[in-house]
């Protein structure tokens, strides 16, 4: 018992690890982040292909997501079934998303279990038995998927928005028609093409240092490790112009609204910064000055690799137009008024405490890798850096970007569109 | 120095030995569950729900917000406070129970529980701050009622008070006297009727002041129970396939034996829905909503699927009542356990969770996985052939035809 105690104290007087963030690009051309969080009871795991919706071929929409469901049907050497309960068994959970830039899976478990866990779905993701998959039935859960994610996912609707003369990428989730064009030829030869290490990102957030997973990635990745002369021609994906400025408004059973402008030479970092401050700025102006019940954000973010600042507003009650009015009130406040020294403090405060880790953190790093680049670049991970706000740059920043002609607007509710 | 040092960690090698102690009438109750995560979360579950209003529709949601926003600088400043920390504070009012919620990092959120326990049961309330409190009391009702749970409550029970609950509105919100909201506070909101649960990085301190709480009693209330079998069609925006299935929960062996005969049950259903083709996510769990625990199973299914999906729905049920092989049985119990830890770890998943781990007195995290290992795949079989039973079921089909028949309704009668 009396060395017992001091194991239990230090157990309670610790506080929450940090996560130390690192990024290589391997032999094969994978490149490897990991964010080595000491005593970490969990680990997560993100792999991100580079490669989406928006590139499905003409006619065979909903291609990507499909290959995405398939790839869990198991390996030649390991059912998805049994690799399904050796997670449930550990408690862990394993999922995907497939957005129009990027492919993502994503595995988060206890520490202990991680390790192995990891090294099975590796090896079912770089050598799916996409040949055995059962693509009939698989057609039948995707048309459920897209039936509900459809009509519920926001940043869908705006990405579809913004994007809808893309055609390939219009419906991320395919039609019922251009589901049954999808064949087991064509979806092995869009694996073969996009799922290439230099076209790829493998995260490690937990109690991992890097060495460690670059180990994992070396024992588990069955991916062709040479890239064929070809390949960088089939990852050439066409550039994507967003349809701005856009003023739309799209029904839905929910109440919310998306303000924010395009930024085709902002930079990301002061583009964080002046996120910071919106955040803080919508919340003041609708929550605590407008007195609405609702949830409030500011982000920066890349879809098809355009960056956007975008303002969101969503609330359980139906005030629309005083949403819009505060969120324009906001964004053009930041123009006009400078920060001061209480807001300053207050803001850096929030970003300081709130910043992420563990499966939270494995996420912010999965966005960043998502963005569409070059081959072998490295991702940009200095968006993941604390900011300093600087007050004079964060108003001259809003002056130079918040224009009639970059702006994006969509208000979604049951009563619009 | 040394010996305040030595003192603090006795103490606190016992409240972490402490979990889910449970205090004497009139004490507040007090669960611990600790985790290095960098989160804090604090619930504050007070077992008064609109089931009270009575007369007043709407006076528990008002009282929880004149409270909440009363004391120095009001809600505005309590809430910039919750921001700059940030942390996130919410106020559920349910069917017979409410949560005050409050979650964020450990390095500041802490500071901001003691200040609100102070609010809540210690606040000199008055008039003003009744009346400040209406307008936002008002515009939360929408979140409130669209529990699933609570919709079934009003459909499904045998209890004549409880179908008759409803939401305040502007009339009768503004008709509800200040003197009645300080008398329901008085009533409801105290230690006594209070459990305060405690998640994540929580600081010694911050569980002795929830320990330190005195005073009221708790709510005693007839039990209500569903009514089974019974079947409903509710209107809403999206189509689902809904079963609800009561189950009596006493023990932390009931407790464990319901959590993994459920996870098996989503195993099985989404092996054989989606091997099927006809199911996205099927998704079966525990709920606790302080009058009734039940198993609920939820199917999204398109519309020209849910005949095929049906027969498939009912032969998992049938099924489940047969005892499954051993290594089967063992991942559920494992999935059951991952899911508590899970739960654990993130103090922000547990306090969205419906608290059912509190409503078993006396019961440790570590209580219930000795449980769990005890599942049997015979104990899961007969379990599951009483709970899954047909005669033991409430079907509710959530659907947009029924939305647009009521919509058509509205119309008509307003012709």
């Amino acid at each position: 018992m009396t060395i017992a105690l001091p194991l239990l104290l230090a157990s309670v007087m610790a506080v929450a690890p940090r996560a130390e963030v690192s990024s290589r690009l391997l032999s094969d051309g994978t490149e490897l982040v990991v964010g080595t969080e000491r005593g970490a009871s969990w680990g997560s795991l993100r792999y991100v292909f580079r490669v989406g919706g928006g590139a499905d071929p003409d006619e065979q929409a909903g291609l990507a997501h499909l290959l995405e469901h398939l790839v869990f049907h198991g390996s030649y050497g390991q059912p998805g079934e049994a690799f399904f309960r050796s997670v449930q068994s550990a408690g862990a959970r394993v999922n995907a998303h497939t957005s129009a830039d990027a492919t993502v899976y994503e595995l988060d478990a206890p520490s202990q279990a991680f390790p192995a866990l990891a090294e099975a779905f590796l090896r079912i993701i770089t050598n799916p038995a996409l040949g055995l998959a059962d693509l009939h039935h698989e057609r039948g859960v995707v048309a459920t998927e897209a039936y509900y994610r459809n009509t519920n996912s926001l940043w869908r609707m705006l990405d579809q928005r913004l994007f809808s003369k893309q055609a390939s990428g219009e419906d991320l989730g395919g039609t019922p028609l251009s589901r049954e064009r999808i064949s087991a030829a064509s979806l092995m030869s869009f694996y073969a093409g996009h799922y290439v290490p230099p076209n790829s990102t493998l995260i490690v957030v937990g109690d991992m240092t890097g060495a460690a997973a670059e180990a994992l990635y070396e024992r588990s990745s069955a991916l062709p490790p040479l890239v064929q002369p070809d390949v960088e021609a089939v990852l050439k994906t066409g550039h994507h112009v967003p349809l701005v400025p856009l003023d739309d408004k799209v029904r839905a059973d929910i109440v919310a609204s998306f303000v924010g402008y395009h930024l085709p030479q902002g930079d990301p970092r002061l583009c964080a910064a002046v996120a910071q401050v919106l955040r803080w700025r919508l919340h003041d102006e609708l929550v605590l000055k407008g007195g609405m019940e609702m949830h409030t954000n500011a982000r920066c973010v890349r879809m098809r690799g355009e960056l956007f600042l975008i303002g969101v507003a969503a609330s359980f009650v139906f005030e629309s137009g005083m949403v819009q009015d505060g969120m324009a009130r906001a964004f053009a406040g930041l123009a006009r008024q400078r920060m001061t020294a209480a807001e300053t403090a207050l803001v850096e405060r929030r970003e300081r405490v709130t910043r992420p880790r563990g499966e939270q953190l494995a996420q912010v790093l999965a966005e960043l890798a998502s963005t569409p680049r070059p081959l072998r670049t490295q991702t940009d991970l200095s968006a993941n850096q604390p900011v300093k706000l600087n007050v004079a740059s964060i108003k001259a920043a809003a002056e130079k970007w918040f224009v009639r002609e970059r702006l994006v607007q969509l208000h979604v509710s049951p009563f619009e569109g | 120095m040394v010996r305040v040092r030595a003192g603090w960690m006795v103490a606190a090698c016992l409240l972490l030995w402490a979990n889910a102690a449970w205090a004497a009438a009139g004490d507040v109750r007090v669960v611990v569950d600790r985790a290095l995560n960098g989160e804090f979360g604090m619930a504050v579950v007070l077992e008064v729900g609109r089931y009270d209003d009575g007369d007043n529709p709407g006076i528990t949601r008002l009282t929880l917000e004149s409270l909440v926003g009363a004391g120095a600088g009001g809600y505005p400043r309590l809430l910039s406070d919750t921001y700059a920390a940030g942390g996130e504070l919410e106020v559920v009012v349910g069917a017979q129970s409410s949560v005050v919620r409050l979650h964020g990092p450990a390095e500041t959120t802490p500071g901001l529980a003691v200040p609100i326990l102070d609010r809540l049961f210690r606040a000199d309330l008055r008039a003003g701050d009744v009346d400040r409190a209406r307008e936002r009391a008002l515009s939360r009702f929408g979140r409130d009622s669209r529990t699933l749970l609570d919709l079934v409550a009003s459909l499904a029970v045998d209890d004549p008070r409880m179908r008759a609950m409803r939401d305040g509105e502007e009339d009768t919100m503004d008709a509800i006297e200040a003197e009645a909201v300080m008398r329901h506070a008085q009533k409801y909101v105290c230690p006594g009727n209070t459990t305060v649960v405690l998640v994540g990085e929580v600081p010694p301190q911050i569980e002795a002041a929830a320990r330190g709480l005195r005073g009221g009693k708790r709510t005693v209330r007839p039990s209500a129970r569903l009514v089974t079998p019974s079947t409903f069609e509710l209107p809403h925006h999206m189509e689902l396939q809904v079963y609800l299935f009561p189950v009596r929960i006493r023990s932390a062996a009931d407790l464990a034996l319901a959590e993994v005969s459920t996870a098996l049950l989503e195993q099985e259903l989404t092996r054989v829905l989606r091997g099927a083709g006809v199911a996205y996510s099927p998704v079966a769990r525990l709920l606790h909503q302080g009058w009734q625990a039940f198993i609920m199973v939820q199917l999204a299914l398109l519309p020209a699927t849910i005949e095929k999906a049906e027969p498939l729905v009912a032969r998992v049920l049938k099924d489940m009542g047969k005892p499954f092989p051993g290594p089967r049985v063992e991942a559920a119990m494992g999935e059951a356990m991952g899911e508590r830890m899970h739960a654990t770890l993130s103090a922000r998943s547990l306090l969205e969770r419906d608290l059912t781990h509190i409503r078993v007195p006396g019961l440790a995290v570590d209580a219930l996985d000795n449980a769990t290992r005890r599942v049997t795949p015979e104990s899961v079989a007969s379990f599951a052939a009483q709970t899954l039973a047909p005669e033991n079921t409430v079907a509710i089909h959530v659907t947009r035809a029924a939305a647009w028949r009521r919509l058509e309704q509205l119309v008509r009668s307003r012709q």
